[in-house]
C-alpha cells in the first residue's frame, strides 16, 4: 500500500512536469557518473531522481532530515528509489561517504572531498569553492517561481489550512522583503490580509510601499500584527523581549530557505511550549501573554508534506537537469567557483513556462 | 481532568474538545453577544435540532444552546463531514448526537430519521434536509415543528417552494437572506476556502492558471475574487445579464461554455442547482482538467453521467477520483460534494461565528416573537446587531450621523404648490 501511494504520488506530480521530463529526456550520462542527492524530498524530487537513474547514473540519495514529505511519506518515497537502485544513505556521514563525484544539494554545506561539479540550489554566497558549482538562488527566473509564487502560496494557503482562520482584514507583519517574503505579502493580501513589510534595506523597503504594503518598523509593526511571517534568510532579528510587544495569541511562522535553523531555536525559547493544535504550540511568555509558534518555526511550506506547487516544482527541478547537463558537457569549460545558471538556460526555461501559460 | 471516559476515549474526547476551544477562541462574536442574548432563559427546555456538518463550529454552536438550557440533539448535514473526535467530545457534554463519523447515504439517512423521532419543536437546518425528510417521513411531527431556521441559499428555495405549495405549517427563517450571513460566508468564506482545498487537494499553483467559475452569485464571485487576487487568469460562466455584466466589470473574462471551457485548467461550480457541467460540456474539456463544486448539490457536476461516458476510473489521489475518456483524463475532487467541506476544514471560524450568530439568534427569535407560517427573514436590527458586535471586538468604531448630514427632502416637499 506504502509504496504504492508513493508511486500515485510520483505520478501525479508528473501530469505537471512536462518542462523537467523533457529535460530529463535530453540527458545522457557518457560516463558511469555518480551523483549524490541532497534535496529535500518530495514527490517531484524524487520523480527527478528516477529520471536520473533511467538516464544511466548512478545515484545516492540522502534519505534523512532533508524531507519536505511526511516520515511516512519520506519513507514510501526511499523505498520507491532504493528499489529503482538508489543508494540510500540514512545519515550524512553515509552521505558525504558515498563516493560520488557530482553534487546535487540543497545549500551546498559540508560537500565531500573528491567532487569534481555540483549544482547547488542557494548557496551562501561567500562560498569559494574549488570545483565548479553551478548556483540556482542566483536565477531570476527561480527567485520569482519558487521563492515567491512557490513559497508564497504553499506558505500562507497552509497557514490557513493548519489554523482554518482567516486573514482577511487582520494585520499580516513579514519580516524580510526578499522574494520570500515578496510572495508572503503578495499572496496574504490576495487572502485579505493587511500586510506590514519590515525591511531594512531602503529600496526593498520602496518597493514593498510601491506594491501596496504598509512599512512599519518593528517596535511599531509587532503590536498590531495578529500573524508574524518571519522570511529573512539567515539570522533571525526578533528577540523574546520583542515577542512581548506583539498582541496576545499572535502566530509566528517562518519561510524562506532555512530549513535547518527553526525560528523556535533562533529565537530561543527556553521551554518546548504546549502543543494545542496539529502544527501550533503555543509559548507564555513572561509578561503574561502568549505566541503561538506554527510547524514549531520551521518553513510552512517544508512541513507540510507537500512541497512547492507542483508547477513550480518542475521548473525547478528541469533548472537542476539543465545545469548538470551543462557541467557534464564534454565542451564545459567552467572554472572552479560559483558559477550562475547559464543566461540561455533560463530563456528556455522561460520560454517553456509561457507555452504552458 | 475527567477520567471517567477511560483512557483511549478521553483521548478522542479531549482532542474534540481542543478542536471546540479553538473555535471558541476565535468567536468573538458567539462567545460574547450571542451566549448572553442565548442565555436570558427563553430558551430553557426547547428542543432544538442542530443539522449543519458536523464539526467543531457546528459543535460550539450546539454547546452555546445547551448551554442556554436548550435540549438539543445534533445530527450532521452530509455523511462525509460529520467528525469523531467533535461527536464524542458533544456526547461527553451530554448532547444526543445521532450522528457518527465514516457514515454514508443510507446511514445518514436513517440518522437523519433518528434525529426526527426525538420530537425537535426546532430546527437549525443545512439545505432544509431534515425539514424536508420530516414532511416526507414523519408528516405528524413535521406539522408540530414550531420553527426551522435554514442557513443556505438551496434550502431557502426549498422553504419557498415549500410555502408556494401550501406545505409549510410552521414559520422559517431564512439565515442565508440575513446580510451577515451571504455576504460573508457565500462570498469570502467559500472564497477562501474553496480556492484553499483545490489548491492544497491538487498540489498545483495558482499564479497564471486558467480558472472557469460556473455561477457568478456570492458564491461564485468569491471563489473568482480570491483566485484573481492571486494572479489565476479567471473566466465566468452565467445565465444572468446583469451578474454576468458584474463580473466582466469585475475584470472577469465572461463567455460560453464554448468560449472558456476548451483551455480550462480549473472549473468550479457554483451555480446552487444541477448538472452545470453535464454531458455537453465534458465534451469541450481538455485532458488533465480539475473539476470542483461549491455549491450544495452533489451533482453540479454531473459525476454519474461522467461515470457513464468513461473508459477507466482511478483515484489518483486522496479525493481526487480520475475519469478516462481516451485521450483525455478529467479529474473531479471530492467526488463533486462540495469541495471546501468534503476535502477542506470548512469554513474559517471567523466566518461561521457570524453565520451562527445569525442562526443561534435566529432560534432565539424563533422561539421569542410570534410569526405566521411562512419564510421570514431575520429583523434587520439583529443582523445589525451581529455585525456591531464582530466590529466591537476588533476595536472599530462607527460614526454616528448628524441631522444637518441627512438630506433635506421633507423640507422641499413641504414647499411643493400640490
Ligand atoms: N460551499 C459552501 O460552503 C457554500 C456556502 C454558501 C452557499 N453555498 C451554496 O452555493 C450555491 C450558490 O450560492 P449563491 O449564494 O452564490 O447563489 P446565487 O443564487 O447568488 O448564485 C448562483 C448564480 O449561478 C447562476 N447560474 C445558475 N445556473 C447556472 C448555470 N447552469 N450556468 C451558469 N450560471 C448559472 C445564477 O444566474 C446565479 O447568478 C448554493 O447551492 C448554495 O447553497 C455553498
Amino acid at each position: 500500500m506504502g509504496v504504492e501511494d508513493g508511486q500515485a504520488r510520483i505520478d501525479w506530480a508528473r501530469r505537471s512536469m512536462p518542462i523537467s521530463a523533457k529535460a530529463a529526456g535530453q540527458l545522457q550520462a557518457e560516463v558511469a557518473s555518480h551523483i549524490g542527492i541532497a534535496v529535500p524530498l518530495d514527490p517531484a524530487t524524487a520523480s527527478m531522481a528516477l529520471w536520473l537513474i533511467e538516464a544511466g547514473f548512478k545515484v545516492s540519495v540522502l534519505g534523512v532530515a532533508l524531507a519536505h514529505d511526511t516520515a511516512q511519506g519520506a519513507a514510501e518515497l526511499l523505498a520507491i528509489l532504493s528499489d529503482a537502485g538508489a543508494n540510500i544513505c540514512d545519515s550524512r556521514d553515509a552521505f558525504v561517504n558515498a563516493g560520488f563525484d557530482i553534487a546535487l544539494d540543497d545549500k551546498g554545506e559540508d560537500l565531500p572531498d573528491g567532487l569534481s561539479r555540483a549544482v547547488v540550489l542557494l548557496a551562501h554566497e561567500a562560498t569559494a569553492p574549488d570545483i565548479p558549482i553551478i548556483h540556482l538562488g542566483a536565477s531570476s527566473l527561480l527567485q520569482e517561481c519558487v521563492s515567491k509564487h512557490g513559497q508564497g502560496q504553499s506558505c500562507v494557503s497552509g497557514f490557513l489550512d493548519i489554523t482554518n482562520l482567516q486573514i482577511a482584514g487582520s494585520h499580516v507583519l513579514v519580516i524580510g522583503y526578499d522574494a520570500a517574503g515578496q510572495g508572503i505579502a503578495k499572496y496574504a493580501s490576495s487572502y485579505g490580509a493587511r500586510v506590514i513589510v519590515c525591511e531594512q534595506d531602503p529600496v526593498k523597503a520602496v518597493k514593498a510601499t510601491l506594491d501596496g504594503h504598509q512599512v512599519a518598523v518593528l517596535d511599531v509593526a509587532l503590536p498590531k500584527a495578529t500573524v508574524v511571517f518571519h522570511a529573512l534568510e539567515n539570522e533571525t532579528c526578533l528577540t523574546l523581549p520583542q515577542l512581548e510587544l506583539l498582541p496576545s495569541g499572535a502566530f509566528l511562522c517562518s519561510a524562506g530557505h532555512s530549513q535547518h535553523h527553526s525560528l523556535f531555536d533562533q529565537i530561543g525559547f527556553e521551554v518546548p511550549g504546549k502543543i494545542i493544535r496539529d502544527h501550533v504550540t503555543q509559548h507564555e511568555l513572561g509578561s503574561g501573554t502568549n505566541v503561538k509558534l506554527v510547524c514549531n518555526g520551521m518553513p510552512i511550506h517544508s512541513q507540510l508534506g507537500k512541497g512547492f506547487p507542483l508547477e513550480i516544482a518542475d521548473v525547478q527541478i528541469a533548472a537542476q537537469l539543465h545545469a548538470l547537463a551543462t557541467l557534464i558537457a564534454p565542451e564545459c569549460d567552467l572554472g572552479p567557483g560559483l558559477h550562475p545558471l547559464p543566461n540561455s538556460i533560463e530563456i528556455e526555461l522561460a520560454k517553456a513556462m509561457l507555452e504552458q501559460a | 481532568m475527567r477520567e471517567h471516559n477511560g483512557p483511549d476515549h478521553q483521548a478522542i474526547v479531549d482532542d474534540g474538545r481542543a478542536r471546540i476551544d479553538w473555535v471558541e477562541a476565535h468567536s468573538p462574536v458567539m462567545r460574547g453577544m450571542v451566549r448572553e442574548t442565548l442565555g436570558d432563559g427563553s430558551l430553557k427546555g426547547k428542543r432544538i435540532a442542530v443539522v449543519v456538518h458536523l464539526e467543531a463550529k457546528t459543535a460550539f454552536l450546539a454547546l452555546l444552546l445547551a448551554e442556554a438550557g436548550a435540549d438539543v440533539i445534533a445530527a450532521g448535514s452530509n455523511p462525509q463531514t460529520t467528525h469523531a473526535s467533535v461527536v464524542a467530545a458533544l456526547r461527553d457534554k451530554g448532547i444526543r448526537v445521532v450522528s457518527d463519523a465514516g457514515g454514508d447515504h443510507t446511514s445518514w439517512e436513517q440518522e437523519l430519521l433518528a434525529a426526527a423521532d426525538l420530537k425537535p419543536e426546532y430546527i437549525i437546518d443545512d439545505g432544509a434536509e431534515l425539514t424536508i425528510r420530516m414532511g416526507m417521513h414523519r408528516p405528524e411531527l413535521y406539522k408540530r415543528l414550531k420553527g426551522v431556521s435554514e442557513e443556505t441559499t438551496t434550502g431557502t428555495a426549498r422553504l419557498h417552494a415549500l410555502h408556494e405549495m401550501g406545505k409549510l405549517p410552521f414559520p422559517a427563517l431564512t439565515a442565508n437572506d440575513a446580510r451577515c450571513k451571504h455576504l460573508f460566508d457565500n462570498r469570502y468564506g467559500t472564497g477562501q476556502t474553496t480556492m484553499q482545498a483545490v489548491l492544497a487537494m491538487s498540489g498545483r499553483k495558482v499564479a497564471g492558471a486558467r480558472v472557469v467559475v460556473v455561477g457568478y452569485g456570492y458564491v461564485g464571485r468569491g471563489i473568482a475574487e480570491y483566485a484573481k487576487a492571486m494572479n489565476a487568469k479567471v473566466s465566468v460562466i452565467e445565465m444572468d445579464p446583469v451578474r454576468a455584466l458584474e463580473a466582466h466589470m469585475d475584470g472577469m473574462r465572461v463567455g460560453t461554455a464554448d468560449d472558456v471551457l476548451p483551455d480550462a485548467e480549473f472549473v468550479v461550480t457554483a451555480t446552487g442547482g444541477m448538472r452545470a457541467i453535464g454531458a455537453p460540456e465534458f465534451a469541450l474539456l481538455s485532458h488533465d482538467v480539475i473539476l470542483a463544486n461549491a455549491g450544495h448539490h452533489d451533482l453540479e457536476i454531473d459525476v454519474d453521467a461522467l461515470g457513464e461516458i468513461a473508459k477507466r476510473e482511478t483515484d489518483s489521489r486522496p479525493g481526487i477520483h480520475t475519469f478516462n475518456l481516451d485521450e483525455r483524463d478529467i479529474h473531479v475532487l471530492s467526488r463533486g460534494a462540495l469541495v471546501n467541506i468534503a476535502g477542506g476544514s470548512g469554513h474559517p471560524v471567523e466566518i461561521m461565528d457570524l453565520t451562527f450568530a445569525v442562526q443561534g439568534l435566529g432560534a432565539h427569535h424563533l422561539v421569542n416573537t410570534p410569526m405566521k407560517p411562512g419564510v421570514h427573514i431575520l429583523p434587520k436590527a439583529v443582523d445589525d446587531s451581529i455585525a456591531a458586535a464582530k466590529l466591537n471586538s476588533l476595536g472599530i468604531g462607527l460614526t454616528e450621523g448628524r441631522e444637518e448630514q441627512a438630506d433635506d427632502l421633507t423640507e422641499w416637499v413641504k414647499g411643493m404648490q400640490l
